[in-house]
């Protein structure tokens, strides 16, 4: 059983003029223990919805999504149970994950004070040991976020949240506020973090390239959906959907070799106003009548490897992923 | 990180900003003011009520702000309205803070309708004049110092509410504290961990900048005579028998002198802790790119 | 060749809260005409302010000196009277985020013909056919309905094309370019790429491409100056100096970057964090994060040796050799 599994759901939000955007228009994923996912996409594409909605921070609207085979609660008034504390999140924005009036050191406790079983000293000792952990010097406990660079605060938040034992983190965009050089370091932590500790990782990124580094598997999102996912070497080498295929060039190689990349014609559009039938037809080079009227569901087409669209789905129709089968049962 | 915003930073923050000559100005009057307040019986040389004096005398050695109209020391009772309007002014500004901020914090973390109707409420009163509203409702109430009080409580507290719920609410939104529900915190421990200690500074400071407003607002009301009823010594209606008594001049000066100098003790005192609080003051750090 | 633009010993400080703080620290570059000229370098390491100070957009409080030598006049010497003929006119700026550089109350077209009327003097009508144009040149669809709408009904890569476009109003010969794709997706950053190749090729512009981004410039730049808190550490070709750097600054970004065109090769980051301006090591800045620091490197200022023409490196250790080169 996949330790985090999500089955086609979708978030919506009211938007200031009424209309319903549908910012996650039902994605499927798989995380199983000890692996690194990412999950790539563009602005728009909705992965920092379902980034939130993965760990209940925001609801599902339809769908469902499940956390060691128990449904995930999305937070009310009450506390998280003990239990959902294993799936934790790291943020984007390591200026504001932190809040600026307290102490690294009690920040990173909150978990221990919250699960309730230790009393000060063992507390202190396991701050410490997390601190070891992410590379951080132990005095950093005594100080406030302000004192921190960048790449050192996104290291107080993984401490932060290894701190609940999670078995899964899901990390929003936790690279793209850091300078170039730091983003390495977090990023091999990261690797080393999910070897070490055998946990699991969804890792939500706009950078293709760095995702490659540090993920197993790969899942693309385009406007609301995912389109493929695969073994993230596979998904360079032989990528099947054209979204992915004009993602991978479009990636400048720092390598003087002087070489553009390749641009995607026409825009994002409205998630409010998706394209009928495929999402990407409008801009795809290999559109054909099929794609224009009906959207593609994401199928399993090898071993490992699911994608959604018609150049690679047989025309009869097996089962496609995310749909529950009778065969689903009480957990 | 904003290319054209070039900001400059010293390490100690909070030092710098009370070391601001206006800063200590302020803490050393405001200072001076909460001990004429404690200890005005010892310090006043007569009884500020008794009319023993010949009336009219101009400051002298023995009555060093003279006497009035009837013949009372101006300095006891210039002391010992330091004795009504603090103590009151505190317990004004303490009042709008617990009632305001209940209602802002309330209004900021449930919104919805509640939210809109402490709002509206909140409007309402900041659509009439401040002194006209405190006037309209002590000459309902008959005037009075506790009816003056609950006047000005009542057009303080939405300033309060205003700032205690969008504090509230920024907060709540905040990743961390997404974070720490995360963790396991229920909303309470959300709040009162996480979300306190970024409204306490904020709030500490509009409470100080208040009590200046409060006592112009309770002198203003007892000049008007709505407020404090003689013969009591309160430097508002101090002030104003001396505008009856114009060539006593030190009759009306030396109260009204001593309300302006609480007044602006606060003010400097609000607007240092305010720098002292702001991460994003004066000081800052530079950051090229 | 003369170049378009020399600078020379350029040196930048700004108030701290114990003085003047140094930011730009003796730089020197050359941008010839029609080229494409790479600015390199992460946060801190003064590339920004550099591009600013070309145009006198510094606070009033910075202190500059050297030499920018732009169509015979120092740049860094002009009075504001001149140097408002030289912005927009001759040497124009675009910047990372175009939401806050275009104005958000105005209309496309009011914000396009503005240089025009007051630089070229010409009229509402020829501005308008300016502006139509410059729209066409930078591939906005319809341009026609896109002169009446304002800048919030465009998407952010669309906004950054019309910067781009308000910019060349003027025909300028120099364009500066701040970062100008860091904040686009990658696919709508390999546009604004092409576009920016395409005008180099039909309308000769030299640009000035600053930005932390290794792979823009590789595609991009004919040249690249890598500079680090403050100072040049190496400059020559992008092909010289992203295949054959000598720097280990240089050396040590492209070994923590992902190369996508060699996907085994692991991301090795650079131990430590970049100084702040403020915090600047003695002797060669990079040393305390360098792998190959001798003793030596914390006495003196490494000079910038000339390796080649035009290629030059600060640092006396080939990171492809094993002993000291100088």
């Amino acid at each position: 059983m996949s330790i985090l599994e999500l089955r086609d759901v979708e978030v919506e939000y009211l938007r200031r003029d009424g209309a319903v955007l549908r910012a996650v228009a039902g994605a499927s994923l798989r995380v199983e223990a000890g692996e690194i996912v990412g999950l790539v996409g563009e602005t728009g594409c909705g992965k920092s919805s379902l980034a939130r909605a993965m760990v209940g921070l925001v609801a599902t609207s339809r769908g469902e999504v499940r956390f060691e085979s128990q449904p995930v609660h999305p937070l009310g008034r009450r506390a998280r149970p003990a239990r959902e504390t294993r799936l934790q999140m790291v943020f984007q924005n390591p200026y504001g994950s932190l809040n600026p009036r307290r102490r690294i050191g009690d920040q990173i406790a909150d978990a221990l004070v919250n699960s309730g079983d230790r009393s000060r000293s063992p507390r202190r000792q396991r701050v410490m040991e997390l601190l070891f952990r992410v590379g951080l010097s132990p005095d950093t406990a005594d100080r406030h976020p302000h004192q921190l660079s960048g790449g050192q605060r996104q290291r107080v938040a993984i401490a932060r949240a290894l701190a609940a034992d999670p078995s899964v983190i899901v990390l929003d965009e936790p690279l793209s506020a850091l300078d170039a050089s730091v983003q390495a370091q977090v990023a091999n932590l990261l690797v080393e973090l999910a070897r070490d500790l055998g946990m699991a990782m969804v890792l939500i990124s706009h950078d293709l390239a760095i995702v490659r580094h540090v993920a197993h598997r790969t899942a693309v999102m385009y406007l609301g959906l995912i389109v493929e996912t695969a073994p993230t070497d596979q998904l360079w080498e032989a990528p099947l959907h054209p979204y992915t295929r004009a993602l991978i060039d479009a990636i400048p190689h720092p390598d003087g070799s002087g070489q553009l990349p390749e641009a995607l014609a026409g825009e994002i559009p409205d998630p409010a106003n998706p394209p009928p039938g495929c999402r990407f037809h409008p801009r795809c080079p290999l559109a054909f009548d099929r794609c224009r009227i009906e959207a593609p569901p994401l199928m399993e087409v090898a071993n490992g490897r699911d994608v959604a669209c018609w150049l690679h789905i047989p025309s009869t129709p097996s089962v496609p992923i995310g749909q529950t089968t009778p065969v689903e049962s009480v957990a | 990180m904003s290319v054209l915003s070039l900001r400059l930073r010293a390490t100690t923050v909070a030092a710098a900003a009370w070391l601001q000559p206006l800063a200590v100005v302020g803490i050393l009057f405001a200072g001076a003011w909460l001990i004429v307040a404690l200890l005005a019986p010892w310090l006043s040389p007569y009884d500020p009520l008794d009319q023993g004096a010949r009336l009219f005398q101009p400051p002298s050695v023995e009555h060093l702000f003279g006497t009035d109209d009837l013949g009372r020391d101006v300095f006891s009772r210039v002391l010992w309205g330091a004795r009504v309007s603090i103590p009151l002014a505190v317990l004004l500004v303490s009042l709008a803070f617990l009632i305001g901020g209940t209602l802002g914090a309330v209004a900021g973390y449930l919104g919805g309708w509640v939210d809109e109707l402490v709002m509206r409420a909140a409007d309402l009163v900041f659509a009439v004049p401040t002194i006209l509203l405190a006037m309209a409702v002590v000459a309902a109430l008959g005037p009075s110092l506790v009816h003056a009080v609950i006047a000005v409580v009542l057009v303080a507290w939405p300033g309060h509410a205003r700032v205690v719920r969008s504090l509230v609410r920024t907060t709540m939104q905040s990743d961390y504290v997404s974070v720490a529900r995360l963790l396991g915190a229920s909303v309470a421990r959300a709040l009162a961990v996480e979300v306190l200690p970024n409204v306490a500074g904020p709030v500490v400071v509009l409470a100080a900048l208040d009590m200046g407003n409060a006592i112009l607002l309770l002198s203003g009301l007892s000049f008007l005579g709505l407020g404090a009823r003689p013969p009591a010594a309160e430097w508002g209606s101090m002030v104003s028998t001396g505008a009856q008594h114009f060539e006593s001049w030190w009759m009306g000066v030396f109260p009204g002198l001593a309300i302006v100098s609480v007044v602006l003790a606060f003010n400097f005192l609000g607007d240092s802790l305010r720098d002292a609080l702001d991460p994003q003051s004066v000081t800052g750090r530079v950051r090229g790119a | 060749m003369k170049p378009l633009l020399e600078v020379a010993d350029l040196r930048i400080s700004l108030p701290g809260p114990h003085g003047m703080v140094p930011i730009v620290d003796g730089v020197d570059f050359e941008v010839h005409g029609g080229q494409i000229f790479g600015l390199a370098g992460e946060s801190g390491c003064g590339k920004t302010i550099t591009a600013l100070s070309l145009l006198g957009l510094l606070p009033a409080q910075a202190r500059t000196s050297g030499r920018a030598e732009f169509g015979g006049r120092n740049l860094l010497t002009l009075k504001s009277a001149e140097l408002r003929h030289v912005r927009g006119r001759q040497v124009a700026m675009v910047f990372q985020d175009p939401t806050s550089s275009l104005h958000p109350m105005l209309s496309i077209e009011h914000q396009l013909t503005e240089h025009p009327r007051v630089h070229l003097h010409m009229d509402q009508k020829q501005a308008r056919r300016r502006a139509l144009d410059l729209l066409e040149q930078v591939r906005i669809p319809d341009p026609e309905t896109a002169l009446h709408a304002y800048p919030h009904q465009f998407s952010g890569g669309m906004r950054q094309r019309i910067q781009i476009a308000m910019a060349l109003a003027c025909e300028p010969s120099l364009l500066i370019a701040d970062e100008p794709t860091t904040a686009l997706d990658v696919t709508v950053q390999a546009g604004i790429l092409r576009l920016i190749n395409g005008l180099r090729q039909t309308a000769g512009l030299a640009v000035i491409l600053i930005t932390h981004d290794l792979g823009v410039l590789s595609a991009l730049a004919d040249t690249v100056t890598v500079m680090y808190a403050g100072r040049v550490v190496e400059a020559g070709s992008t092909a010289h100096v992203l295949q054959r750097s000598r720097h280990p600054y240089t050396r040590g970004l492209l070994d923590s970057l992902p190369h996508p065109e060699k996907p085994d090769q692991p991301l090795v980051p650079i131990r430590g964090t970049p100084p702040s301006p403020a915090e600047r090591p003695p002797g060669c800045v990079f040393h305390t994060r360098c792998m190959y620091a001798v003793e030596n490197c914390r006495r003196e200022v490494p000079p910038l040796i000339e390796l080649s023409p035009g290629r030059v490196a600060a640092c006396p250790v080939d990171p492809f050799a094993t002993e000291l080169v100088a």
